[in-house]
């Protein structure tokens, strides 16, 4: 965390970071617990789950959000159908509405960038052993991020370290260096003896 | 309170001591100065020196993805692995 107001961001940029992790983990949750194989930026060979029924005709006050998830989908992810999470979500009207909110808003720019935001995302996925959602989110960063099999197998490593050396910290009990962290104490200009 | 003591930089042995050295010096910083995770592995060297060449291929320069983005990234995993440090 430190080392991310180091390179001159703020106490939202660590909440904006925050945002994505719990968004995915939550996500990746509803996911699994949904049944639901990866259908980005491929279908599966049947059903993406036999939980729920995704061919049943959604509640009319859908319709309008589902428009919009079909045609970000078409133009970010590459893909011409509604991926089956949104599918799935779209038999609580509002549940679809408020997670479609949040995502956008977690997955936008503010202080930090897509670029940035989608490649949490991913990392997230993975650490969560997500296979719907790490489908999903390389799908994305390879079709508008930039991404490629070098870059996706580099976020895999970063993720295999970060585990590894938070096992260790569990596992050996460390306290936290630091607590109660205020940005500017940490800025890239911040006087020598703050910390 | 952590579940080993780390060795104290009087107590270390010859290969510790030049993997912590060369892990401080890297960053800017002593012996004394490093965070106990890298302390934490002096008691066995040899998974610290795994861990110096892991974390150089993983996590530090010549990859493609920006240094902001990898930090982004630690403190993402970190929080939903529930990590305190």
């Amino acid at each position: 965390m430190v080392a991310v107001l180091r390179l001159g961001k703020t106490e939202q940029a660590i909440t904006e970071i925050l945002g994505v992790a719990e968004h995915v983990v939550s996500i990746a949750a509803a996911a699994e617990g949904l049944r639901l194989r990866a259908d980005v930026p491929s279908g599966p060979v049947g059903a993406p789950t036999e939980l729920v029924d995704l061919d049943a005709a959604v509640p009319a006050e859908c319709e309008a959000s589902l428009g919009q998830i079909r045609a970000w989908s078409r133009e970010r992810l590459g893909v011409d159908h509604v991926p089956a999470f949104w599918r799935a979500l779209a038999r609580k009207p509002r549940l679809l509405v408020s997670v479609w909110e949040k995502h956008r808003l977690v997955l936008g720019a503010a202080e930090l960038d897509e670029d940035l935001k989608v490649a949490v995302a991913l990392a997230a996925a993975m650490n969560k052993h997500s296979d719907y959602w790490t489908s999903y989110f390389a799908a994305l960063g390879r079709a508008g991020h930039g991404f490629d099999d070098e870059i996706v197998v580099e976020i895999a490593g970063a993720v295999l370290h970060y585990t590894s050396f938070n096992t260790i910290s569990h596992g050996m009990m460390l306290e936290a260096p630091h607590t109660e962290i205020v940005a500017k104490e940490f800025a890239p200009d911040a006087p020598a003896g703050t910390e | 309170m952590p579940t080993l003591r780390p060795p104290r930089p009087d107590d270390l042995d010859a290969d510790a001591r030049e993997i912590l050295e060369r892990v401080a010096k890297r960053r800017g910083t002593t012996i004394e100065g490093l965070g106990g995770i890298w302390k934490a592995q002096a008691h066995w060297p040899a998974l610290a020196e795994a861990n110096v060449r892991e974390s150089s291929a993983a996590f530090l320069s010549g990859g493609r993805v920006p240094v902001l983005t990898k930090q982004a990234m630690h403190v993402a995993v970190s929080m939903s692995n529930g990590c305190d440090y």
